[in-house]
């Protein structure tokens, strides 16, 4: 009896300790996390808690002092350079060391390995996009250059030092709520961050898309409704005074442009309000005499930020700006003598070709009449409980077949290989570093010029009075419509044959107009020589243009104001037609009297841009019914060229509803049919909301937790603007990082960022920036000249080798 | 009084072995405390539930107050507990107690097995067992 009962209650006592210890389903291991000793109570970190005066550190040479400010931005004063990146590294993972390995993980396609097998699908288009062997190839290139090779390692290190200093309790929080543990870090992690980037900003490209499109509607009409080039209707980044000389390169071109078949897939979708705004003016413009140069990229809104605010300072050279978690030196920022900042250079640099295997062993495809030997690479994705998943991943000499039957699960799947510039071998880092340092002209233009993918307008201004700007990437050579479909693998005359020569890259210094601008539209007007195509913005760009050209004697004020302009110049080329089509209404004449007042403001409280954007979502609906009915496969053509058709084309068969036989509709009708739509859906809205029609409710912007957790996260945030307008923040998508910077003597420098240092939801620095971001508000940046330059609210720290 | 001594030894060794060993130290100790100080079962419970709960109560809402709850109610929403951060600071306190009772009342049925009954009629200073009971 005595012994049932013991049994009875050890086999209680280890099921609980089990439960608490291991975590058990969904739920994380209570006992260890809830534990105030050593669980997450441990994570939640006071508002007045002290940094400690000293650290030591093994991996030193010297002693190295960081000054953390009142928002948390360390300002790292080294004696030498190995001891500066060591100290970024370690700093920087003290802070984000999750959000880190997450994102690179993410890349590697390795999320399976801590959350289970409902990331699979995620990991292997990973892996078959090729992300860790691309980044496998960067290490080796990291490795060949030894200059590049020391700074990874000594970064490296810096992070490793901080990962073994960690025990249970002292973890970050993710690691106790999912029950995992950071392994160390290494170049390749790094390596994978600038990949993870790369396949961010040129990763995805609508060739499928527009093959599913010409095999609906036939090219001529697809080519009516995706133009490439609409010369007299852009205001692109190179001035259109700037002569372009003849083109150096040669190429062959094929009678076909590519494959009008249809391919029943449906690629991931890149948000197209990934971009971002980067402008400078000179002297002439501005109030002080030294030129300004402002940033704000566009990415998603997540928590941690994808940005970490930091100075780096040796006796050689003294930089400040934003890095990215996980990559040492500084991304965008500035230093005494220039300012440089980033945005996407939209151009396509992913081309896919339709590759026939001779047989089902996948080891030869059919090339120029013979067959050419594939590669494997077996992708091994570890899944948490479960026995490890492996992909078969077989590379042709364009690159991974993405796409196959093995993927789709469809056995007349067609082949798809992938070409793109990011599985290149490359070095994109140093052009960060060298930057870093930077004094001139000449010295950026030697730091961009090796800057491969992904392909950046890297916007420049020095205090001696000189800006720039360059379209810099590896850009292949296309014939006219290359890459835009799909194309046949089997015929060397649809591969790349070569790349823009560097030096004719599109760019800009000093022009007339005394300001330089990019914001993902048309690098150049139709006179430059080589044929591109991609993803253009049209309406950022005019807005920036104008205000620029317009404004004398400018201030960081006035900056300040353009950066978070919400001026929907969208709506100002469209509503008008909208509203006169529509006529008298019956029913919503409340909404259009708004409509009729409204300025194009996207303000936060105002609601008429709740009323449009609703209106156009109905009408852009309707418009290309015959696209939606395929699904996800045929990729809605962009706003601005559907604003085109409706002001030249009304009468145009693509505005008949397919669904309605007995019926011709034209645009007029569209208009009508989908105010009503409108309407009812708005006082829906309202019924359900609860809440006012103003433009931020409706549109409800979050800065997002990393994981989706929703209580790390900042919901409902009141700001305004929307994709393809300067302030450009959507729901989930907006200005990440807002820099102003005036080339005074000294240099005067002004940002905000959603979000906070400290990458843990439990501390005081968590959220710092969101609501002066919302508000269109900075902070001064504290750039010092030296360790002991320390006002109130900064505390110095000293790193002391061992 | 017995009882009181034993939940302040356990008391004390956990509050001591929480600063260098990991959270199980709380099942830890009652256990071994119950396998060698005798008591029934009902003292073997309380005497790991009570002082462990009562520890766990008092640095949680300490850890609460000193940063303002900064953390306390985003975990009680990812929890299932509706953002309540007075739940969670109970259901710490519980199942930290729940767990070094029943480690502590395990630890008594293994000294039950291990020790005979005829040994446990007398103690080790010889007064009879229910000098004991109270």
């Amino acid at each position: 009896m005595r012994i049932i009962k013991f049994l009875l209650f050890a086999l209680l006592t280890a099921g609980l300790f089990h439960v608490m210890e291991f975590g058990v389903g969904p739920l994380p291991a209570l006992g260890k996390f809830l534990s105030p000793f050593s669980g997450f109570w441990q994570n939640a970190e006071s508002k007045n808690a002290k940094i400690p005066a000293t650290l030591e550190l093994e991996g030193l040479l010297e002693d190295v002092k960081v000054v953390f400010d009142d928002r948390m931005v360390p300002h790292i004063f080294a004696k030498n350079e190995h001891d500066l990146f060591f100290a970024q590294g370690y700093i920087t993972a003290s802070h984000r060391l999750w959000q880190m390995e997450f994102q690179t993980h993410f890349a590697a396609g390795r999320i399976s390995e801590i959350v289970g097998e409902k990331a699979i699908d995620l990991d292997r288009m990973q892996r078959r996009k090729g992300l860790l062997y691309a980044a496998e190839l960067t290490v080796e290139a990291f490795e060949r250059d030894s200059l590049a090779n020391s700074i990874l390692q000594a970064y490296s290190d810096g992070v490793n030092a901080y990962i073994k200093s960690l025990n249970y309790k002292h973890l970050p929080l993710e690691y106790k709520l999912l029950n995992y543990k950071p392994e160390p870090w290494s170049k390749l992690k790094s390596a994978l961050l600038l990949k993870y980037m790369a396949d961010m900003l040129t990763g995805n490209s609508n060739d499928i898309e527009l093959s599913n499109a010409v095999a609906l509607l036939g090219y001529e009409v697809t080519e009516l409704i995706y133009p490439d080039f609409p010369d007299s209707l852009i205001d692109p980044i190179i001035p259109r005074d700037v002569v372009f000389n003849q083109a150096t390169a040669k190429l062959d071109t094929p009678a076909v442009p590519g494959l009008g078949i249809q391919i029943p897939i449906e690629p991931e979708k890149i948000s197209e309000n990934i971009g971002s705004n980067n402008w400078a003016v000179n002297g002439n413009k501005t109030a002080t005499g030294a030129p300004i140069l402002c940033n704000d990229p566009h990415l998603q809104l997540n928590l941690p930020s994808i940005w970490y605010e930091v100075q780096l300072s040796t006796p050689q050279f003294n930089v400040y700006g934003v890095s990215l978690p996980g990559a040492p030196a500084v991304i965008i920022g500035f230093n005494n003598e220039i300012a440089w900042g980033v945005t996407n250079g939209t151009q396509d640099v992913k081309d896919w070709y339709k590759v026939k295997f001779k047989d089902a062993s996948r080891k030869e495809y059919l090339f120029d009449g013979t067959w050419k030997q594939t590669t494997v690479r077996i992708e091994e994705i570890k899944i948490k409980g479960k026995k490890p998943f492996y992909d078969t991943v077989v590379y042709t000499h364009f690159g991974p077949v993405v796409y196959d039957a093995s993927l789709t699960k469809d056995t007349s799947a067609i082949n798809l290989a992938a070409r793109w510039t990011g599985l290149e071998p490359s070095n994109e880092l140093m052009t960060f570093y060298y930057l870093n340092r930077a004094k001139n002209y000449t010295d950026y233009l030697r730091a961009i010029e090796t800057f491969q993918c992904p392909g950046q307008n890297f916007v420049f201004a020095s205090a001696s009075g000189d800006i720039a700007i360059w379209q810099q990437g590896k850009f292949p050579l296309k014939w006219p419509k290359q890459g835009k479909y799909v194309m046949d693998g089997s015929s060397s005359i649809y591969q790349w044959q070569g790349y823009i020569p560097q030096a004719e890259n599109p760019h800009v210094l000093n022009p007339s107009r005394n300001f330089v601008s990019s914001a993902n539209q048309h690098p150049t007007d139709a006179t430059y020589p080589y044929y591109y195509n991609g993803f253009f913005e049209f309406y950022r760009n005019r807005r920036i243009n104008e205000r620029l050209a317009m404004m004398q004697k400018i201030t960081v004020e006035d900056m300040m104001k353009l950066q978070n302009d919400n001026f929907n110049l969208q709506a100002a080329e469209s509503l008008p037609l909208m509203l006169k089509l529509l006529g008298d209404v019956t029913e919503g004449a409340e909404y259009i009297e708004i409509l009729e007042k409204w300025n194009y403001m996207n303000d936060a409280l105002a609601e008429a841009p709740a009323i449009y954007e609703e209106w156009f979502a109905h009408l852009d609906s309707l418009i290309w019914d015959e696209l939606h009915i395929q699904g996800k496969m045929i990729e809605i053509p962009q706003e601005f060229y559907t604003i085109w058709m409706m002001h030249n084309y009304p009468h145009h068969s693509i505005f008949d509803i397919k669904s309605t036989t007995d019926n011709v509709e034209t645009l007029e009708d569209l208009i009508q049919l989908s105010f009503h739509k409108t309407q009812k859906s708005l006082n829906y809205w309202k019924e359900v909301h609860k809440e006012n029609l103003t433009w931020y409710n409706y549109k409800s912007t979050s800065v997002q937790h990393l994981a989706r957790l929703i209580p790390f996260s900042q919901t409902n945030i009141q700001i305004g603007g929307n994709k393809r307008i300067v302030n450009a923040c959507d729901s989930r998508w907006g200005p990440s990082w807002r820099m102003i910077v005036s080339l005074e003597k000294p240099v005067k420098a002004y940002g905000v960022y959603p979000g906070g240092q400290s990458g843990n939801p439990g501390s005081p620095y968590y959220t710092t920036g969101i609501e002066k971001w919302s508000k269109g508000e900075y902070f001064t940046l504290n750039f010092m000249q030296h360790a002991e330059e320390i006002s109130s609210g900064m505390t110095q720290q000293i790193l002391k080798h061992k | 009084m017995k009882l009181i001594v034993k939940i302040i030894l356990i008391a004390a060794l956990c509050i001591a072995g929480l600063m260098f060993f990991p959270w199980y130290t709380i099942m830890a100790v009652p256990f071994v405390l119950n396998l060698f100080i005798k008591t029934n079962g009902a003292g073997a419970f309380f005497s790991g539930f009570v002082p462990v709960a009562i520890i766990w109560l008092i640095q949680s809402i300490l850890i609460h107050t000193s940063t303002e709850g900064i953390l306390t109610s985003k975990i009680a929403s990812v929890l299932p507990l509706g953002g309540s951060a007075g739940a969670l600071i109970v259901l710490t306190a519980l199942l930290g107690g729940i767990s070094a009772g029943l480690a502590g009342y395990t630890g008594n049925a293994l000294r039950n097995i291990i020790i005979s009954p005829n040994k446990k009629k007398k103690s080790r200073y010889g007064r009879p067992d229910y000098m004991y009971r109270s």
